[in-house]
Protein backbone atom coordinates (compact mmCIF):
# COMPACT_ATOMS: atom_id res chain seq x y z
CA UNK A 1 0.00 0.00 0.00
CA UNK A 2 1.32 3.40 -1.00
CA UNK A 3 -0.17 6.21 1.04
CA UNK A 4 0.05 9.95 0.70
CA UNK A 5 -0.94 11.80 3.85
CA UNK A 6 -1.67 15.48 3.68
CA UNK A 7 0.97 15.85 1.00
CA UNK A 8 1.66 19.40 -0.21
CA UNK A 9 4.19 20.92 -2.53
CA UNK A 10 5.21 24.53 -3.08
CA UNK A 11 7.75 25.55 -5.66
CA UNK A 12 10.18 28.25 -4.59
CA UNK A 13 10.61 30.90 -7.26
CA UNK A 14 13.46 33.40 -6.97
CA UNK A 15 16.14 33.59 -4.32
CA UNK A 16 16.29 34.11 -0.57
CA UNK A 17 14.34 37.12 0.66
CA UNK A 18 12.66 37.80 -2.64
CA UNK A 19 11.59 34.20 -2.94
CA UNK A 20 8.01 33.53 -3.83
CA UNK A 21 6.10 30.35 -3.07
CA UNK A 22 4.08 28.91 -5.92
CA UNK A 23 1.81 26.16 -4.61
CA UNK A 24 1.68 23.08 -6.86
CA UNK A 25 -0.78 20.92 -4.93
CA UNK A 26 -2.24 20.90 -1.45
CA UNK A 27 -3.36 18.42 1.20
CA UNK A 28 -3.27 15.31 -0.90
CA UNK A 29 -4.54 12.06 0.56
CA UNK A 30 -4.22 8.95 -1.51
CA UNK A 31 -4.07 5.23 -0.87
CA UNK A 32 -2.91 2.88 -3.61
CA UNK A 33 -3.37 -0.80 -2.76
CA UNK A 34 -0.34 -2.96 -3.62
CA UNK A 35 -0.62 -4.39 -7.09
CA UNK A 36 -3.35 -1.99 -8.14
CA UNK A 37 -3.43 0.36 -11.06
CA UNK A 38 -4.61 3.83 -10.08
CA UNK A 39 -4.98 7.07 -11.94
CA UNK A 40 -4.77 10.73 -11.16
CA UNK A 41 -7.12 12.49 -13.51
CA UNK A 42 -7.21 16.20 -14.07
CA UNK A 43 -6.80 19.09 -16.50
CA UNK A 44 -3.34 20.27 -17.41
CA UNK A 45 -1.78 22.57 -14.88
CA UNK A 46 -3.46 20.97 -11.86
CA UNK A 47 -0.18 19.59 -10.50
CA UNK A 48 -0.51 15.98 -11.68
CA UNK A 49 3.07 15.71 -12.86
CA UNK A 50 4.31 17.31 -9.66
CA UNK A 51 2.63 14.51 -7.72
CA UNK A 52 4.53 11.90 -9.72
CA UNK A 53 7.79 13.78 -9.19
CA UNK A 54 7.25 13.81 -5.44
CA UNK A 55 6.31 10.11 -5.27
CA UNK A 56 9.33 9.30 -7.47
CA UNK A 57 11.55 11.14 -4.99
CA UNK A 58 12.73 13.65 -7.56
CA UNK A 59 11.17 16.53 -5.64
CA UNK A 60 10.86 16.80 -1.87
CA UNK A 61 7.33 17.58 -0.62
CA UNK A 62 6.85 20.78 1.39
CA UNK A 63 4.78 19.01 3.98
CA UNK A 64 2.96 15.78 4.65
CA UNK A 65 4.30 12.27 4.25
CA UNK A 66 4.52 9.33 1.90
CA UNK A 67 4.31 5.81 3.27
CA UNK A 68 5.06 2.60 1.45
CA UNK A 69 3.74 -0.40 3.35
CA UNK A 70 3.88 1.73 6.48
CA UNK A 71 7.49 2.86 6.07
CA UNK A 72 8.28 6.49 5.37
CA UNK A 73 9.41 7.17 1.80
CA UNK A 74 11.93 9.90 1.15
CA UNK A 75 14.11 10.53 -1.85
CA UNK A 76 14.80 8.18 -4.72
CA UNK A 77 14.43 4.46 -4.29
CA UNK A 78 15.85 1.75 -6.56
CA UNK A 79 12.55 -0.11 -7.06
CA UNK A 80 10.56 2.88 -8.28
CA UNK A 81 10.49 3.34 -12.05
CA UNK A 82 9.21 6.46 -13.78
CA UNK A 83 8.06 6.74 -17.38
CA UNK A 84 7.95 10.35 -18.47
CA UNK A 85 5.51 11.90 -20.86
CA UNK A 86 8.10 12.25 -23.63
CA UNK A 87 9.80 9.02 -22.53
CA UNK A 88 13.09 10.64 -21.45
CA UNK A 89 15.19 8.51 -23.78
CA UNK A 90 18.76 9.62 -24.41
CA UNK A 91 19.14 10.30 -28.17
CA UNK A 92 22.83 9.25 -28.09
CA UNK A 93 22.16 5.78 -26.73
CA UNK A 94 20.61 3.12 -28.94
CA UNK A 95 17.57 1.12 -27.87
CA UNK A 96 19.56 -1.47 -25.96
CA UNK A 97 21.81 1.11 -24.29
CA UNK A 98 18.77 3.11 -23.22
CA UNK A 99 17.00 0.06 -21.87
CA UNK A 100 19.97 -1.02 -19.78
CA UNK A 101 20.65 2.45 -18.37
CA UNK A 102 19.28 1.72 -14.91
CA UNK A 103 21.42 -1.40 -14.64
CA UNK A 104 24.48 0.50 -15.84
CA UNK A 105 23.93 3.08 -13.12
CA UNK A 106 23.63 0.22 -10.62
CA UNK A 107 27.12 -0.82 -11.84
CA UNK A 108 26.03 -4.21 -13.14
CA UNK A 109 28.67 -5.78 -15.42
CA UNK A 110 27.93 -5.76 -19.16
CA UNK A 111 27.28 -9.50 -19.43
CA UNK A 112 24.68 -9.42 -16.66
CA UNK A 113 23.03 -6.36 -18.13
CA UNK A 114 22.60 -8.19 -21.44
CA UNK A 115 21.25 -11.25 -19.69
CA UNK A 116 18.54 -9.19 -18.02
CA UNK A 117 17.79 -6.86 -20.91
CA UNK A 118 17.53 -9.27 -23.83
CA UNK A 119 14.47 -11.18 -22.60
CA UNK A 120 12.72 -7.87 -21.91
CA UNK A 121 13.56 -6.50 -25.36
CA UNK A 122 12.33 -9.79 -26.79
CA UNK A 123 9.07 -9.54 -24.82
CA UNK A 124 8.48 -5.99 -26.00
CA UNK A 125 9.30 -6.81 -29.62
CA UNK A 126 12.35 -4.54 -29.60
CA UNK A 127 15.09 -7.11 -30.11
CA UNK A 128 15.45 -6.44 -33.86
CA UNK A 129 15.61 -2.71 -33.18
CA UNK A 130 18.16 -2.80 -30.40
CA UNK A 131 20.85 -1.01 -32.45
CA UNK A 132 18.48 1.79 -33.52
CA UNK A 133 18.68 5.25 -32.01
CA UNK A 134 15.48 6.69 -30.49
CA UNK A 135 15.12 9.42 -33.11
CA UNK A 136 14.51 6.82 -35.80
CA UNK A 137 11.66 5.14 -33.88
CA UNK A 138 7.92 5.85 -33.84
CA UNK A 139 6.22 7.19 -30.71
CA UNK A 140 4.86 3.78 -29.77
CA UNK A 141 8.27 2.16 -30.12
CA UNK A 142 9.91 4.88 -28.05
CA UNK A 143 7.37 4.25 -25.37
CA UNK A 144 8.18 0.54 -25.36
CA UNK A 145 11.86 1.39 -24.96
CA UNK A 146 10.95 3.51 -21.94
CA UNK A 147 8.92 0.59 -20.58
CA UNK A 148 11.84 -1.78 -21.17
CA UNK A 149 14.11 0.57 -19.26
CA UNK A 150 11.63 0.70 -16.41
CA UNK A 151 11.08 -3.08 -16.29
CA UNK A 152 14.83 -3.75 -16.32
CA UNK A 153 15.19 -2.46 -12.77
CA UNK A 154 12.40 -4.85 -11.68
CA UNK A 155 10.22 -2.17 -10.11
CA UNK A 156 7.49 -2.75 -7.57
CA UNK A 157 6.18 0.76 -8.16
CA UNK A 158 5.71 2.14 -11.67
CA UNK A 159 4.82 5.79 -12.21
CA UNK A 160 3.65 6.93 -15.65
CA UNK A 161 3.10 10.51 -16.73
CA UNK A 162 0.43 10.68 -19.45
CA UNK A 163 2.01 7.62 -21.00
CA UNK A 164 -0.34 7.33 -23.96
CA UNK A 165 -1.01 10.96 -24.76
CA UNK A 166 1.28 11.16 -27.80
CA UNK A 167 -0.04 7.99 -29.46
CA UNK A 168 -2.85 7.91 -32.00
CA UNK A 169 -6.20 6.47 -30.91
CA UNK A 170 -5.60 2.87 -32.05
CA UNK A 171 -2.04 2.85 -30.81
CA UNK A 172 -3.29 4.15 -27.50
CA UNK A 173 -5.80 1.32 -27.04
CA UNK A 174 -3.17 -1.28 -27.93
CA UNK A 175 -0.73 0.31 -25.48
CA UNK A 176 -3.35 0.32 -22.71
CA UNK A 177 -4.02 -3.40 -23.19
CA UNK A 178 -0.31 -4.00 -23.34
CA UNK A 179 0.08 -2.31 -19.96
CA UNK A 180 -2.59 -4.59 -18.49
CA UNK A 181 -0.76 -7.63 -19.87
CA UNK A 182 2.49 -6.40 -18.37
CA UNK A 183 0.86 -5.92 -15.00
CA UNK A 184 -0.63 -9.40 -15.18
CA UNK A 185 2.88 -10.86 -15.50
CA UNK A 186 4.51 -8.67 -12.87
CA UNK A 187 3.20 -7.72 -9.45
CA UNK A 188 3.69 -3.96 -9.56
CA UNK A 189 1.74 -1.08 -8.14
CA UNK A 190 1.08 1.34 -10.97
CA UNK A 191 0.10 4.98 -10.75
CA UNK A 192 -0.60 6.87 -13.91
CA UNK A 193 -1.44 10.43 -14.61
CA UNK A 194 -3.98 11.06 -17.32
CA UNK A 195 -6.34 13.63 -18.69
CA UNK A 196 -8.59 11.12 -20.38
CA UNK A 197 -11.58 9.96 -18.38
CA UNK A 198 -12.09 6.83 -20.53
CA UNK A 199 -8.46 5.84 -20.17
CA UNK A 200 -8.50 6.27 -16.40
CA UNK A 201 -11.71 4.26 -16.06
CA UNK A 202 -10.53 1.47 -18.34
CA UNK A 203 -7.16 1.05 -16.66
CA UNK A 204 -7.61 1.78 -12.99
CA UNK A 205 -9.25 0.37 -9.95
CA UNK A 206 -9.08 3.76 -8.26
CA UNK A 207 -9.37 7.15 -9.91
CA UNK A 208 -8.47 10.37 -8.13
CA UNK A 209 -10.02 13.44 -9.71
CA UNK A 210 -8.06 16.65 -9.38
CA UNK A 211 -9.06 20.23 -9.97
CA UNK A 212 -7.79 23.71 -9.22
CA UNK A 213 -4.53 25.19 -10.25
CA UNK A 214 -1.65 26.44 -8.11
CA UNK A 215 -2.61 24.70 -5.98
CA UNK A 216 -4.43 21.72 -7.41
CA UNK A 217 -6.21 19.35 -5.07
CA UNK A 218 -8.15 16.12 -5.11
CA UNK A 219 -11.87 16.73 -5.33
CA UNK A 220 -13.13 13.21 -5.57
CA UNK A 221 -12.11 9.57 -5.83
CA UNK A 222 -13.82 6.60 -7.44
CA UNK A 223 -13.36 2.87 -6.97
CA UNK A 224 -13.93 1.02 -10.21
CA UNK A 225 -15.15 -2.31 -8.83
CA UNK A 226 -14.68 -4.51 -11.93
CA UNK A 227 -11.04 -3.42 -12.14
CA UNK A 228 -9.98 -4.76 -8.75
CA UNK A 229 -6.52 -6.30 -9.04
CA UNK A 230 -7.66 -9.64 -7.59
CA UNK A 231 -10.38 -9.87 -10.23
CA UNK A 232 -8.37 -8.73 -13.20
CA UNK A 233 -4.98 -10.22 -12.57
CA UNK A 234 -5.80 -13.04 -10.20
CA UNK A 235 -6.98 -15.63 -12.72
CA UNK A 236 -6.37 -16.41 -16.36
CA UNK A 237 -9.93 -16.52 -17.61
CA UNK A 238 -10.51 -12.82 -17.19
CA UNK A 239 -7.82 -11.35 -19.42
CA UNK A 240 -9.69 -12.10 -22.64
CA UNK A 241 -12.37 -9.72 -21.43
CA UNK A 242 -10.27 -6.57 -21.60
CA UNK A 243 -11.68 -5.70 -24.98
CA UNK A 244 -15.24 -6.37 -23.85
CA UNK A 245 -14.71 -4.22 -20.81
CA UNK A 246 -13.70 -1.31 -22.99
CA UNK A 247 -17.24 -1.00 -24.37
CA UNK A 248 -19.09 -2.23 -21.31
CA UNK A 249 -22.00 -0.25 -19.93
CA UNK A 250 -20.50 -0.63 -16.49
CA UNK A 251 -17.46 1.44 -17.34
CA UNK A 252 -19.56 4.02 -19.14
CA UNK A 253 -21.52 4.54 -15.94
CA UNK A 254 -18.30 5.19 -14.04
CA UNK A 255 -17.08 7.56 -16.74
CA UNK A 256 -20.37 9.43 -16.53
CA UNK A 257 -20.13 9.76 -12.77
CA UNK A 258 -16.56 11.06 -13.00
CA UNK A 259 -17.47 13.53 -15.70
CA UNK A 260 -20.35 14.78 -13.60
CA UNK A 261 -18.03 15.25 -10.65
CA UNK A 262 -15.58 17.28 -12.75
CA UNK A 263 -18.33 19.42 -14.23
CA UNK A 264 -19.89 20.02 -10.85
CA UNK A 265 -16.62 21.27 -9.49
CA UNK A 266 -15.88 23.43 -12.49
CA UNK A 267 -19.25 25.20 -12.26
CA UNK A 268 -18.78 25.68 -8.50
CA UNK A 269 -15.39 27.18 -9.13
CA UNK A 270 -16.72 29.62 -11.69
CA UNK A 271 -19.33 30.94 -9.28
CA UNK A 272 -16.96 31.15 -6.34
CA UNK A 273 -13.93 32.80 -7.95
CA UNK A 274 -14.79 34.32 -11.29
CA UNK A 275 -11.94 34.44 -13.78
CA UNK A 276 -9.47 32.72 -11.51
CA UNK A 277 -6.20 32.33 -13.38
CA UNK A 278 -2.89 30.97 -12.29
CA UNK A 279 0.53 30.13 -13.54
CA UNK A 280 0.80 27.98 -16.61
CA UNK B 1 27.21 6.55 -53.95
CA UNK B 2 26.32 9.25 -51.44
CA UNK B 3 29.46 8.47 -49.51
CA UNK B 4 31.70 9.65 -52.36
CA UNK B 5 29.80 12.80 -53.13
CA UNK B 6 31.55 15.04 -50.63
CA UNK B 7 35.17 14.28 -51.62
CA UNK B 8 34.20 14.40 -55.28
CA UNK B 9 32.65 17.86 -55.08
CA UNK B 10 35.59 19.05 -52.97
CA UNK B 11 37.92 17.83 -55.71
CA UNK B 12 35.92 19.71 -58.33
CA UNK B 13 36.04 22.91 -56.27
CA UNK B 14 39.79 22.45 -55.94
CA UNK B 15 40.21 22.01 -59.72
CA UNK B 16 38.17 25.15 -60.34
CA UNK B 17 40.38 27.15 -57.98
CA UNK B 18 43.51 25.87 -59.74
CA UNK B 19 42.04 26.88 -63.07
CA UNK B 20 41.28 30.42 -61.85
CA UNK B 21 44.76 30.67 -60.38
CA UNK B 22 46.40 29.53 -63.62
CA UNK B 23 44.26 31.99 -65.57
CA UNK B 24 45.19 34.88 -63.27
CA UNK B 25 48.89 33.99 -63.47
CA UNK B 26 48.69 33.84 -67.27
CA UNK B 27 46.96 37.22 -67.52
CA UNK B 28 49.05 39.11 -64.95
CA UNK B 29 52.42 37.58 -65.89
CA UNK B 30 54.37 38.93 -62.91
CA UNK B 31 56.96 37.06 -60.78
CA UNK B 32 54.89 37.55 -57.60
CA UNK B 33 52.11 35.42 -59.07
CA UNK B 34 53.60 32.17 -60.36
CA UNK B 35 51.08 29.68 -61.74
CA UNK B 36 50.06 26.48 -60.00
CA UNK B 37 52.59 24.49 -62.02
CA UNK B 38 55.64 26.44 -60.76
CA UNK B 39 54.26 26.45 -57.23
CA UNK B 40 53.66 22.72 -57.33
CA UNK B 41 57.25 22.19 -58.46
CA UNK B 42 58.47 24.28 -55.53
CA UNK B 43 56.15 22.30 -53.26
CA UNK B 44 57.65 19.00 -54.39
CA UNK B 45 61.20 20.35 -54.06
CA UNK B 46 60.48 21.51 -50.50
CA UNK B 47 58.90 18.17 -49.74
CA UNK B 48 61.93 16.30 -51.09
CA UNK B 49 64.39 18.34 -49.04
CA UNK B 50 62.37 17.59 -45.92
CA UNK B 51 61.95 21.28 -45.14
CA UNK B 52 58.22 21.32 -45.76
CA UNK B 53 57.58 18.38 -43.48
CA UNK B 54 59.70 19.94 -40.72
CA UNK B 55 57.79 23.24 -40.87
CA UNK B 56 54.41 21.57 -41.21
CA UNK B 57 55.08 19.34 -38.22
CA UNK B 58 56.16 22.33 -36.14
CA UNK B 59 52.88 24.06 -36.98
CA UNK B 60 50.82 20.92 -36.43
CA UNK B 61 52.48 20.39 -33.08
CA UNK B 62 51.48 23.89 -31.96
CA UNK B 63 47.86 23.44 -33.01
CA UNK B 64 47.51 20.00 -31.44
CA UNK B 65 49.18 21.09 -28.21
CA UNK B 66 46.85 24.07 -27.83
CA UNK B 67 43.88 21.92 -28.76
CA UNK B 68 44.93 19.31 -26.23
CA UNK B 69 45.01 21.67 -23.29
CA UNK B 70 42.36 24.24 -24.20
CA UNK B 71 39.54 22.08 -25.57
CA UNK B 72 39.00 19.61 -22.70
CA UNK B 73 39.46 22.37 -20.14
CA UNK B 74 36.94 24.65 -21.84
CA UNK B 75 34.46 21.81 -22.36
CA UNK B 76 34.64 20.73 -18.71
CA UNK B 77 34.36 24.27 -17.34
CA UNK B 78 31.58 25.22 -19.76
CA UNK B 79 29.49 22.12 -19.03
CA UNK B 80 29.94 22.66 -15.31
CA UNK B 81 28.92 26.31 -15.56
CA UNK B 82 25.93 25.35 -17.69
CA UNK B 83 24.63 23.06 -14.94
CA UNK B 84 25.56 25.04 -11.82
CA UNK B 85 24.17 28.47 -11.06
CA UNK B 86 27.10 29.26 -8.76
CA UNK B 87 29.81 28.40 -11.27
CA UNK B 88 27.83 30.12 -13.99
CA UNK B 89 27.72 33.40 -12.08
CA UNK B 90 31.53 33.38 -12.11
CA UNK B 91 32.21 32.04 -15.59
CA UNK B 92 29.43 33.69 -17.61
CA UNK B 93 30.50 37.33 -17.13
CA UNK B 94 34.12 36.42 -17.89
CA UNK B 95 33.16 34.57 -21.04
CA UNK B 96 30.92 37.43 -22.09
CA UNK B 97 33.74 39.97 -21.82
CA UNK B 98 36.60 37.82 -23.10
CA UNK B 99 34.98 35.82 -25.91
CA UNK B 100 34.52 38.73 -28.38
CA UNK B 101 38.07 40.00 -27.71
CA UNK B 102 40.32 39.55 -30.78
CA UNK B 103 42.82 37.08 -29.32
CA UNK B 104 45.38 37.80 -32.06
CA UNK B 105 45.77 41.31 -30.63
CA UNK B 106 47.02 39.72 -27.42
CA UNK B 107 50.07 38.31 -29.22
CA UNK B 108 52.54 40.91 -27.90
CA UNK B 109 51.19 40.65 -24.35
CA UNK B 110 51.44 36.89 -24.33
CA UNK B 111 54.94 36.97 -25.79
CA UNK B 112 56.01 39.42 -23.11
CA UNK B 113 54.47 37.23 -20.43
CA UNK B 114 55.48 33.79 -21.64
CA UNK B 115 58.65 34.48 -23.62
CA UNK B 116 59.42 34.00 -27.27
CA UNK B 117 59.27 30.21 -27.30
CA UNK B 118 56.57 27.77 -28.34
CA UNK B 119 54.57 28.13 -25.15
CA UNK B 120 53.46 31.67 -26.00
CA UNK B 121 52.19 30.52 -29.41
CA UNK B 122 50.43 27.51 -27.93
CA UNK B 123 48.76 29.67 -25.28
CA UNK B 124 47.58 32.18 -27.87
CA UNK B 125 46.04 29.45 -30.03
CA UNK B 126 44.65 27.88 -26.88
CA UNK B 127 42.80 31.10 -26.04
CA UNK B 128 41.13 31.10 -29.46
CA UNK B 129 39.94 27.52 -29.03
CA UNK B 130 39.11 27.88 -25.33
CA UNK B 131 36.50 30.61 -25.50
CA UNK B 132 34.71 29.20 -28.54
CA UNK B 133 34.39 25.81 -26.86
CA UNK B 134 33.51 27.36 -23.50
CA UNK B 135 30.55 29.29 -24.89
CA UNK B 136 29.24 26.30 -26.86
CA UNK B 137 29.55 23.98 -23.86
CA UNK B 138 27.73 26.42 -21.58
CA UNK B 139 24.91 26.90 -24.07
CA UNK B 140 24.28 23.23 -24.70
CA UNK B 141 24.48 22.25 -21.03
CA UNK B 142 21.93 24.94 -20.22
CA UNK B 143 19.56 23.78 -22.93
CA UNK B 144 19.42 20.21 -21.65
CA UNK B 145 15.78 19.22 -21.13
CA UNK B 146 14.56 18.87 -17.59
CA UNK B 147 12.78 15.62 -18.42
CA UNK B 148 15.97 14.01 -19.72
CA UNK B 149 17.86 14.93 -16.56
CA UNK B 150 15.00 13.78 -14.33
CA UNK B 151 14.55 10.51 -16.16
CA UNK B 152 18.19 9.59 -15.61
CA UNK B 153 18.16 10.90 -12.05
CA UNK B 154 15.14 8.71 -11.30
CA UNK B 155 17.30 5.70 -12.18
CA UNK B 156 19.65 6.65 -9.36
CA UNK B 157 22.34 8.47 -11.33
CA UNK B 158 24.86 10.40 -9.27
CA UNK B 159 26.74 13.49 -10.38
CA UNK B 160 29.44 11.53 -12.19
CA UNK B 161 26.94 9.40 -14.10
CA UNK B 162 25.02 12.52 -14.98
CA UNK B 163 28.14 14.18 -16.36
CA UNK B 164 29.28 11.27 -18.50
CA UNK B 165 25.95 9.71 -19.48
CA UNK B 166 23.91 12.85 -20.08
CA UNK B 167 25.64 16.22 -20.04
CA UNK B 168 28.79 15.44 -22.06
CA UNK B 169 27.20 13.38 -24.85
CA UNK B 170 24.39 15.92 -25.18
CA UNK B 171 26.97 18.63 -25.85
CA UNK B 172 29.28 16.65 -28.16
CA UNK B 173 27.78 17.59 -31.55
CA UNK B 174 27.80 21.24 -30.59
CA UNK B 175 31.36 20.99 -29.28
CA UNK B 176 32.43 19.61 -32.65
CA UNK B 177 30.78 22.54 -34.39
CA UNK B 178 32.67 24.92 -32.14
CA UNK B 179 35.85 22.98 -32.87
CA UNK B 180 35.43 23.47 -36.60
CA UNK B 181 34.78 27.19 -36.17
CA UNK B 182 37.72 27.71 -33.85
CA UNK B 183 40.13 25.62 -35.97
CA UNK B 184 39.64 28.04 -38.85
CA UNK B 185 40.48 31.01 -36.62
CA UNK B 186 43.29 29.08 -34.93
CA UNK B 187 45.09 28.44 -38.22
CA UNK B 188 44.90 32.16 -39.05
CA UNK B 189 46.26 33.10 -35.64
CA UNK B 190 48.90 30.38 -36.01
CA UNK B 191 50.18 32.08 -39.15
CA UNK B 192 50.40 35.41 -37.36
CA UNK B 193 52.19 33.97 -34.34
CA UNK B 194 54.71 32.15 -36.55
CA UNK B 195 55.78 35.36 -38.21
CA UNK B 196 57.49 36.35 -34.95
CA UNK B 197 60.40 34.94 -33.00
CA UNK B 198 60.62 31.54 -34.62
CA UNK B 199 62.54 29.77 -37.36
CA UNK B 200 60.12 26.98 -38.01
CA UNK B 201 56.45 26.53 -38.83
CA UNK B 202 54.62 27.16 -42.09
CA UNK B 203 53.94 30.77 -41.12
CA UNK B 204 57.66 31.33 -40.86
CA UNK B 205 58.23 29.59 -44.21
CA UNK B 206 55.69 31.86 -45.92
CA UNK B 207 57.15 35.09 -44.55
CA UNK B 208 60.75 33.92 -44.99
CA UNK B 209 60.33 32.99 -48.66
CA UNK B 210 58.48 36.26 -49.17
CA UNK B 211 61.51 38.14 -47.80
CA UNK B 212 63.82 36.05 -50.01
CA UNK B 213 61.61 36.86 -53.02
CA UNK B 214 61.25 33.08 -53.53
CA UNK B 215 57.66 33.43 -54.72
CA UNK B 216 56.98 29.84 -55.88
CA UNK B 217 58.20 28.64 -52.48
CA UNK B 218 55.94 31.16 -50.76
CA UNK B 219 52.92 29.82 -52.62
CA UNK B 220 53.97 26.27 -51.86
CA UNK B 221 54.02 27.15 -48.14
CA UNK B 222 50.61 28.87 -48.38
CA UNK B 223 49.28 25.71 -50.02
CA UNK B 224 50.79 23.61 -47.25
CA UNK B 225 49.15 25.78 -44.58
CA UNK B 226 45.81 25.42 -46.37
CA UNK B 227 46.23 21.66 -46.48
CA UNK B 228 46.98 21.71 -42.77
CA UNK B 229 43.72 23.54 -42.11
CA UNK B 230 41.83 21.18 -44.39
CA UNK B 231 43.40 18.16 -42.69
CA UNK B 232 42.40 19.43 -39.23
CA UNK B 233 38.86 20.01 -40.49
CA UNK B 234 38.67 16.48 -41.88
CA UNK B 235 40.03 15.16 -38.61
CA UNK B 236 37.23 16.88 -36.69
CA UNK B 237 34.69 15.42 -39.15
CA UNK B 238 35.99 11.89 -38.72
CA UNK B 239 36.12 12.23 -34.94
CA UNK B 240 32.52 13.47 -34.90
CA UNK B 241 31.33 10.55 -37.02
CA UNK B 242 33.05 8.12 -34.66
CA UNK B 243 31.92 9.76 -31.43
CA UNK B 244 28.42 10.91 -32.43
CA UNK B 245 26.97 8.04 -34.48
CA UNK B 246 23.41 8.95 -33.44
CA UNK B 247 23.69 12.34 -35.12
CA UNK B 248 24.63 10.61 -38.40
CA UNK B 249 21.62 8.27 -38.17
CA UNK B 250 19.39 11.26 -37.55
CA UNK B 251 20.62 12.99 -40.71
CA UNK B 252 19.92 9.98 -42.93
Amino acid sequence: MLEARNLSLDYVLGKKRKAELIPAFRALNMALPSGSISSVLGPSGCGKTSILNVIAGLVRPSSGSLLLDGAELSGLRPKTAVIFQHYGLLPWRNVEANAELGLLIQRLPAAERKKKIHPILEELGLMDFRRFYPDSLSGGMKQRVAIARALAIEPDLLLMDEPFSSLDALGREAAQDFLLELRKKRPMTILLVSHSIEEAVYLSERVYVMAGRNPGFIVDSFDIEPNRAEKRFGNDSYSADYQNMRDSKELLVYAKAIRASINRFMSDEKEAVPGQGGLA
Amino acid sequence: MKKYKKPLSALMAFALLLLLWALAAFVIKKPFLPGPWLSAKAFLALLKSGALLKHALASLKRVLASLGFAFPLAAALGLWAGRSVKVDSLVSPLAYVLHPLPKAALLPVIMLLFGLGDSAKIILLGLVIFFQALVSAMDSARRLSRELVDSVRSLGAGKRDMAFIVILPAALPELFTSLRVSLGTAVAVLFLSETFATENGLGFLIVDSWARIAYPEMYAAILALSFLGLGLFAMADVAEKLLCPWAAQRRN
